[in-house]
């Protein structure tokens, strides 16, 4: 009888597809000239959602960060990503690559604004937001729905794990009239109105993405008291969860961050340097927001760090141009990394790969 | 001692025999469904019709050592023990036995071992040309030169730090 070996040379394009899952972006990007079958699966929609979640559980163990930075030349300006990863077991930044980004004209570099999930880099100002793949070296250009008044409007772009796609949110809010939501789905290619609205006003800029929400500290318009703004992103319905603590914004700062699979919280004030960070131990349970660490993090500027848990259980704090590290119970870091000069904006996140944006543009036919 | 109820016997394409514990060959989606058939024979040969000798010792040889592991590391510290050997399996298979091996461990639906051999075959594939994916993979090219030249032209940058070997 003829053997697995002899009688087929041909590798099945089922266990084809499971190798490629497993490759990185650029190579999947070179072998899409293989074949047309090749072609057409590697562009596929189903595959592109499908390799997105097998990088989604791979970063999760082996995590890698970028310093987004702004460098201005008159009235342009370009976006550099400086991809790094963090060695733990070393207490060592090791520098990866660096990738460059000339966003359109349209983009307003005093009032852009800028967040970056799975992967995917969201720019926007008034009427336009930009969504950039620097593994791809992909970008996509959304209008934005108009406003009645400038500056009004918050973006977010989430990663909805029950249908598998991203998505931005878009929230307009004016004192004049109520709320409105919409919600496009980079699928779908539009714009379309929910109707959930948010109960008050979001403080910030940059939501937490946990457990497939997004999350913003905001003022309920009614009690004006602070709250954590949620938005269930596959639901597309809006939510409130309670602060661990009751204050006005007057005196005090806050926003909600994510920390691994959590959910925490800033506290404290722009002019001091001494930060608590509250964690939600059990998701939705407003009783288990827990004060975890009080840490020196210096003058913040306006711009709140990225956090997460190492695997040696310290905390990494990643400040615009900083990375810190703390130990459990200490306010001090016990190690810090420079990631970048002040002298430009600059943002450090979580990076990873993906393809998002590949099968997003007009698709050769061939099947 | 283990009772013989505990055994079975896989038969690869040439015919050779294996004895194997249960505990071992019910990692093998295809072997437990085969028993669960014929539930009550006596006769507890699985015939692996297309997959070689060799294979079928690999693959063998893998899942005894995951069963030993996973008993023995049963506090813990087992998917780290599991790796470690992972590596040392890996390292004694060439590139052309790995592709064989993926098409045998898919035909006996072996979910663990099939993980870990893409894997290693998208590490070896990961830097190499388009070319030696073809061949690696036995796909006929179906673009014409044009149509190829456009594609690698469009995404240029992920053509850079190939090794052709």
């Amino acid at each position: 009888m003829s053997s697995l070996d002899s009688r087929i040379q041909y590798v099945a394009d089922e266990i084809a597809e499971e190798i490629m899952l497993k490759l990185p972006v650029k190579s999947l990007v070179r072998f899409m000239c293989v074949s047309k079958s090749y072609y057409t699966l590697i562009r596929s929609s189903s595959f592109v959602s499908k390799h997105t979640r097998s990088v989604i559980n791979r970063s999760k163990e082996n995590p890698s960060l970028v310093t987004v930075v702004h460098v201005r030349d008159g009235d342009d300006f370009d976006v550099r990503l400086l991809h790094r990863k963090y060695d733990e077991y070393n207490d060592f930044v090791v520098d990866i690559e660096e990738m460059c980004f000339m966003p359109p004209p349209t983009i307003e570099y005093e009032k852009k604004a800028e967040d970056f999930c799975h992967g995917l880099l969201c720019i926007h100002t008034a009427g336009i937001c930009v969504l950039w793949n620097p593994s791809l070296m992909k970008a996509l250009e959304i209008p934005l729905p108009a406003t009645r008044s400038v500056g009004s409007e918050f973006v977010g772009l989430c990663y909805d794990y029950v249908s598998h796609g991203y998505k931005l949110v878009f929230i307009e809010q004016t004192c004049f009239d109520a709320r409105k939501a919409k919600v496009y789905e980079l699928s779908k290619k539009e714009w379309r109105k929910i109707s959930s609205s948010p109960a008050g006003d979001m403080q910030h800029h940059q939501p937490a993405l946990v457990k497939g929400a997004l999350h913003w500290v905001g003022v309920h318009d009614v009690t004006t008291r602070c709250l954590v703004i949620v938005f269930d992103v596959s639901s597309e319905v809006f939510g409130d969860m309670d602060l661990p603590f009751h204050a006005s914004l007057s005196d005090k700062f806050s926003k909600v961050v994510s920390l691994g699979e959590s959910l925490a919280c800033f506290y404290g004030h722009w002019d001091s340097k001494l930060w608590d960070i509250w964690v939600m131990k059990q998701y939705g349970v407003s009783s288990s927001w827990t004060k975890m660490f009080r840490l020196d993090l210096g003058v913040l500027r306006l711009s709140y760090p990225t956090l997460r848990l190492s695997k040696k259980n310290q905390l990494l704090v990643l400040k615009r141009n900083e990375l810190l590290v703390f130990d459990t119970g200490n306010e001090k870091p016990v190690s810090c990394h420079s990631l970048g000069s002040l002298n430009t904006s600059l943002r450090t996140f979580e990076y990873m790969e993906t393809l998002a944006l590949l099968d997003y543009t007009t698709q050769r036919n061939y099947d | 001692m283990a009772s013989t109820d505990d055994k079975v016997i896989l038969k690869s394409s040439e015919g050779e025999c294996f004895e194997v514990d249960m505990a071992v060959a019910s990692h093998l989606q295809i072997v437990k469904s085969v028993l669960e058939d014929c539930e009550g024979s006596s006769d507890k040969v699985v015939s692996l019709f297309i997959v070689e000798a060799k294979y079928v010792a690999m693959i063998i040889e893998y899942y005894k050592n995951y069963v030993e592991l996973k008993e023995k590391h049963e506090e813990g510290g087992f998917e780290e023990k599991l790796k470690e050997f992972e590596k040392q399996f890996l390292e004694q298979i060439d590139k052309k036995e790995l592709k064989g091996l993926v098409m045998a461990v898919n035909y006996l639906n072996a979910p663990a071992l099939f993980d870990v051999v893409c894997t290693a075959i998208a590490k070896h594939i990961e830097n190499k040309s388009v070319e030696y994916v073809r061949e690696y993979f036995g796909i006929v090219n179906d673009f014409t030169a044009e149509e190829e030249a456009q594609i690698r032209e469009e995404h240029r940058w992920a053509y850079d730090g190939v090794n052709d070997d």
